[in-house]
């Protein structure tokens, strides 16, 4: 089985111009962690998760703790801060994805040793939908 | 690549009853009785489109647990989905068919209104899709409170991507949506009424009414007018036909003016004259007529029945 027969086709996505507000209103009501970026001429940009814009407000002094109990109210700030900015200045441009003609234990793979949940499915430069994991391991049990 | 567009789409929820009164308990005795179906004009026509063999895009508003069956139903089919979500929730359409006296019941929701952000992250999207999509279909009705000229945008974003458009929608919205230059229009005459203040109960009703409309908005290449369900009229810019089945029974109009949309953007895709176009718009429309439910007609099916459809009438203008 190929990453073509079990990835959703849907190409919900957003523009680079967007907002942080958009963006994180996408996410809640798609219940995605990850948003894909398409250009606006249609192109594969990149993806956004949502620990990139969790880590966007982290102040600087916590970043380097692996873990925390607490998150300080500067968080919340600087949440509340970037809401109105461009999603284009958080855009992981390098964020991992796949291909239609990837094979499932390639994408599974890519899932574990990256750690995402989400990963585009995109071909030439055109998104085509999305992998969950979570979908990965249902097809697999079904199988 | 096909899209289509429904703004305001719904669940259909369809119940089979044998004997169906008011002021009764129903219980249905088998699962079979009960179903759920992604509904609204432009996801039916990706449907059709489906099983004529094109893929399309599914575009529009989708939101609630309502919206989230839709999308998962259109995706098992094979569509692919480019829906915003909304957080107000997609409608619900009930239909109750009376299996044993043969009749109709149909409860239609209205739709929430949708917000400012919604539209615009919509036509943010809208705008990066079209430039893959050849021909775009607006179809349906648009959410409450929504301007009723939205689909006016669309048109005019399409066309400056080189997309042609398919309109296909009720009286109200298509006045307000022209002058824009869709490619085809398609009034939705359920709710009969007027369109630009013409009564079409005639198929010299249609051809003027189809006439005035091409004089206005000369980009218009062809309106159909299906609504008289035995008679369909084709209006372009120098000629009107009628189409005639050879044979004027029928056994249900659901999705009747959906599959007549469907079988003309088919044509369209594969290149066709707007008279092959249309022959196979009927062709669609008479396949979807013939059966005790909702169909979705193969490509070998709408072909064998492009026999039964011919052109009664040619004029031209």
């Amino acid at each position: 089985m190929k990453v073509r027969d079990v990835f959703c086709h849907d190409i919900t996505s957003l523009s680079e111009n967007m907002t942080v507000r958009m963006l994180i209103r996408t996410m809640a009501l798609t219940r995605n962690h990850a948003v894909p970026i398409v250009s606006k001429d249609n192109r594969y940009y990149g993806c956004i998760d949502v620990y990139d814009i969790i880590d966007a407000c982290l102040p600087d002094y916590m970043k380097g703790l692996t873990t925390s109990v607490f998150l300080p109210t500067k968080f919340y700030d600087n949440l509340r801060n970037i809401q109105n900015r461009k999603i284009s200045e958080f855009i992981d441009k390098n964020y991992p994805f796949v291909s239609p003609d990837d094979s499932l234990n390639y994408a599974e793979t890519i899932f574990n040793k990256t750690k995402r949940r989400t990963l585009p499915v995109v071909q030439q430069d055109t998104f085509l939908g999305i992998l969950t994991q979570l979908e990965l391991l249902t097809v697999i049990l079904k199988d | 690549m096909i899209g289509t567009v429904t703004i305001n789409p719904a669940l259909d929820k369809v119940y089979f009853i044998e004997d169906f009164a008011v002021n009764r308990l129903h219980r249905l005795a088998e699962a079979k009785g009960a179903q759920i179906h992604p509904g609204g004009k432009g996801v039916n026509i990706s449907r059709l489109l489906k099983n004529l063999g094109l893929d399309s895009i599914a575009l529009g508003l989708a939101g609630g647990n309502n919206g989230r069956v839709l999308l998962v139903e259109l995706r098992k089919i094979g569509i692919t989905t480019g829906f915003i979500p909304t957080e107000s929730e997609t409608r619900t359409n009930l239909y109750i068919i009376d299996i044993k006296n043969h009749s109709l019941t149909q409860i239609n929701e209205s739709g929430s209104c949708v917000e400012e952000d919604d539209i615009h992250l919509f036509m943010d999207h809208y705008q990066r899709v079209v430039r893959q999509v050849e021909i775009m279909v607006l179809a349906g009705s648009l959410c409450p409170r929504m301007d009723r000229g939205f689909y006016r945008e669309l048109i005019l974003i399409a066309a400056n991507a080189g997309c042609k458009t398919f309109l296909h929608a009720s009286p109200d919205i298509l006045e307000a949506s022209l002058p824009s230059g869709p490619t085809c229009l398609l009034p939705d005459m359920r709710s009969g009424g007027q369109l630009f203040g013409h009564k079409l109960c005639s198929p010299d009703d249609c051809i003027l009414a189809g006439t005035e409309i091409i004089r206005k908005d000369p980009a218009i290449e062809l309106v159909v007018f299906s609504h008289l369900v035995t008679q369909v009229v084709a209006v372009t810019r120098d000629r009107a036909m009628i189409f005639v089945p050879d044979d004027a029974s029928y056994i249900n109009l659901f999705g009747f003016n959906d599959a007549i949309a469907a079988g003309i953007v088919y044509g369209m895709s594969q290149q066709k004259s707007f008279q092959d176009a249309m022959f196979y718009g009927c062709a669609l429309g008479y396949a979807v007529s013939r059966t005790k439910e909702k169909s979705w007609p193969k490509l070998d099916v709408v072909e064998s029945c492009l026999s039964k459809i011919r052109c009664g009438e040619e004029r031209n203008l």
